[in-house]
């Protein structure tokens, strides 16, 4: 049974040994003589104005944590999914019942904007 | 030589271990929790280990409601951690005195 | 078998001594992704499946875009500049580590027994699979903790919305 995984971990394994090589040795290979337009970051021909590694949103944060909480709730489903038919009407209650609740949360945060961009 | 119960229970082990020592040692709150998760993470392990053990599945859907609990306080946690950011400037614990009157 | 749970189990350990020592918390985080995919397939060796997927997909996933966002949402430039370790460091070290023995020893010496339920490799297998069985058993022997869990849910939406706008309003 655990056998049937060992392709996986053949691939996750290979991936991984191909990205490091490959990174390892462009990095042996090749000529290296930098130089300062050379080095500079590169966004499609347009001059930088400021570094990547500014302050973020906090918009971001609000709407993947959002994401996140929502995404355990999905996770829950897929067990009741499979199950339908053994469960019947009894875990449809069941789901229902966690759905609402969880729609609460939704509502609130529709409610408190924080779906809202600007 | 056949994998029991006790190598994975000294492997979570380990990763407990390593939880507290960067539980204690780190300063930047984003880490500490961090290491949070690497102990909650060596809690599930046991128990889907025990769950092996023992042939039930109950060990499993006790650790569905860690991962659950561990979002959660990821999420609380680090918005905890930022509105601290807004107001003192700062994530080091040791700023993190308010309480402290 | 063997050979891939040492395998699995020294890179869960050395990415978790990554994400306990790197300086750089981006680096930590990076970390914690390799240590998480590694339990991952540690619970694939146990037969936990849908456990070992769900812990791809919610933890390595989006808790760890979470950690990220918010190293993003502070200014990464300050958050090398700040001390990252205690002064304790030594110490706290040296008791982690010795209770990390206790542990062991712990472990070592006691006899957890050959209790044998009914959720065995074929029974599942009957069952239809380890998300299937799983189900049978969350949604009818833990049904109020299931429906706790929902409300425990509830309760982190709302208080993060709540934080998040209280901080927001001094912007």
């Amino acid at each position: 049974m655990v056998l049937e995984y060992l392709p996986v971990l053949i691939l996750m394994v290979f991936a991984l040994g191909f990205a490091v090589v490959t990174i390892v040795m462009s990095d042996m290979l090749r000529p290296n003589k930098p130089e300062k337009v050379k080095s500079s970051t590169y966004e499609c021909g347009a001059p930088l104005f400021t570094d990547a590694r500014g302050m973020v949103s906090i918009r971001f944060f609000i709407i993947s944590m959002l994401f996140l909480l929502f995404d355990i709730e999905a996770a829950f489903l897929y067990p009741w999914a499979i199950n339908y038919n053994v469960l019947g009407l009894f875990g449809f209650v069941e789901i229902v019942i966690f759905i609402i609740i969880l729609l609460v949360g939704y509502f609130y945060a529709w409610r408190k904007d924080a779906l809202e961009w600007e | 030589m056949e994998i029991t119960l006790t190598h994975y229970l000294i492997l979570a082990a380990v990763m407990f271990g390593l939880g507290i020592i960067g539980f204690i040692t780190r300063r930047n709150m984003v880490t500490v929790l961090m290491s949070v998760e690497l102990m909650l993470n060596a809690v599930n392990i046991n128990f889907i280990a025990f769950a092996r053990h023992f042939q039930q599945l109950s060990g499993q859907v006790m650790s569905l409601f860690i991962i659950t609990i561990a979002a959660c306080e990821a999420a609380v946690g680090l918005a905890i951690i930022i509105v601290l950011f807004r107001s003192r400037r700062s994530i080091n614990v040791d700023d993190a005195n308010i309480l402290k009157y | 078998m063997t050979f891939v749970f040492y395998l699995l189990g020294f890179v869960a350990i050395v990415s978790s001594i990554c994400v306990v020592s790197f300086k750089n918390p981006i680096h930590s985080a990076l970390g914690l992704v390799a240590a998480l995919f590694s339990t991952a397939g540690i619970y694939i060796l146990l037969n936990a499946e849908f456990i070992a997927v769900l812990e791809v997909i919610i933890y390595a996933g989006a808790i760890m875009v979470l950690f990220l966002f918010v190293l993003m949402c502070l200014n990464i430039r300050e958050l090398k500049m700040m001390p990252q370790f205690n002064i304790l460091r030594p110490i706290a070290i040296v008791v982690g580590a010795f209770l990390l023995v206790y542990i062991v020893i712990i472990i070592i010496q006691s006899n957890f027994g050959n209790f044998t339920g009914v959720y065995n490799e074929a029974k599942i297998i009957e069952l239809g699979g380890n998300a299937k069985a799983l189900g049978q058993v969350l949604y009818s022997r833990f049904l109020l903790p299931f429906e706790i869990i929902s409300i425990l849910l509830l309760v982190a939406m709302i208080g993060a919305i709540t934080l998040m706008k209280e901080g927001l309003r001094g912007k």
